[in-house]
């Protein structure tokens, strides 16, 4: 097993992890490395499927972004959630054909945007803090105010 | 059979939450002694979340269904001070109480509209870390102080020139 691969899994295990599914934050669905496809609920309790690709994990944030689990591919654009301007600037299908989450956490999002380490210190990944600190962001902004459901 | 209960437990200074399993039934007092390792237990308290009163040492935990969320700390209590547009607004929290009460109780105290205004964070005072909801403003305290300061701040759009 790769050294990226047993840390995630480590932190699969972990109280930070699993606290949060106790709470029906979300729900590991499977890991297929280098994949981990999780379920995060949103605040009128629909669950959208994250896909995240974590090669070189938890140097490196993971990347991905909303999937179909019946069709095995990136969610339908059809099916996004909507939100107001700060939620729909995240959760982008055309950024990427849908692949990436638009925000400094994602892996794939965050090359060439050095400003954002200056503009949202906030979210700075600290791979200490792990997987969660993906997770619990998407789930914020699923529960936010901001979050409108899907069309 | 013995029924266990899983018990997460977070505690005074430390972010990371502890999963236990106990037997249905458990006193404060015995789980107290198991989490204190032989250390001295006077003047800690177990606190349910989100809950201002300590737990009683009699009390006993009991199987429901679901994981049971606990706060483990000396201070009694928290002194939460939130700032917003040049205003704070401050009072005694339990520990144990996650960041989503706090927030909830200040957007109430600034009058902030429950629907149509801004998502907003709450971040600590002379950081850039907002930490998340679940999280127990006990978490963030160290006694004697049992202290923290918020800004409560709009959350931004990431943008982006590509």
């Amino acid at each position: 097993m790769t050294p990226d691969r047993a840390q995630l899994e480590r932190d699969l295990a972990a109280p930070l992890f699993t606290e949060g599914a106790a709470r029906g934050r979300w729900r590991l669905i499977t890991v297929a490395w280098p994949h981990a496809i999780f379920g995060i609920t949103a605040k009128d309790k629909r669950e959208f499927v994250l896909r995240l690709e974590c090669s070189g994990y938890p140097a490196e944030p993971p990347t991905g972004g909303l999937w179909d689990l019946a069709n095995g591919s990136i969610l339908a654009p059809a099916l996004w959630p909507r939100g107001d301007a700060v939620f729909s600037g995240t959760f982008r299908w055309d950024w990427h054909g849908g692949a990436a989450m638009y925000f400094p956490l994602d892996r794939l999002s965050r090359m060439g945007h050095t400003d954002w380490a200056s503009t949202h210190p906030h979210m700075a990944w600290k791979p200490e803090r792990g997987i969660v600190q993906y997770l619990s962001e998407i789930h914020r902004y699923l529960n936010s105010r901001g979050y409108h459901g899907v069309a | 059979m013995t029924t266990h209960i899983d018990i997460f437990i977070r505690h005074e200074g430390d972010l990371d939450p502890a999963h236990h399993q106990v037997h249905d039934g458990i006193t404060v007092e015995t789980l107290k002694i198991n989490l204190a390792d032989g250390r001295e237990v006077i003047g800690l308290f177990l606190f349910e979340e989100d809950a201002d009163e300590p737990l009683p040492d009699h009390h006993q935990i009991r199987h429901h269904g679901k994981p049971h969320f606990l706060h483990h700390s000396r201070c009694r209590h928290v002194h939460v001070v939130v700032r917003y547009a040049g205003r704070p607004v401050e009072r005694a929290f339990g520990p144990g109480s996650t960041l989503t009460r706090i927030k909830d109780w200040a957007e109430r105290q600034f009058e902030i509209d429950a629907v149509d205004a801004a998502e907003l964070s709450l971040q600590l005072h002379g950081t850039t870390d907002r930490p998340d909801e679940a999280t127990h403003v006990g978490s963030l305290a160290k006694c004697p102080d049992c202290r923290v300061v918020f800004d409560l701040l709009p959350s931004t759009r990431v943008n982006g020139s590509i």
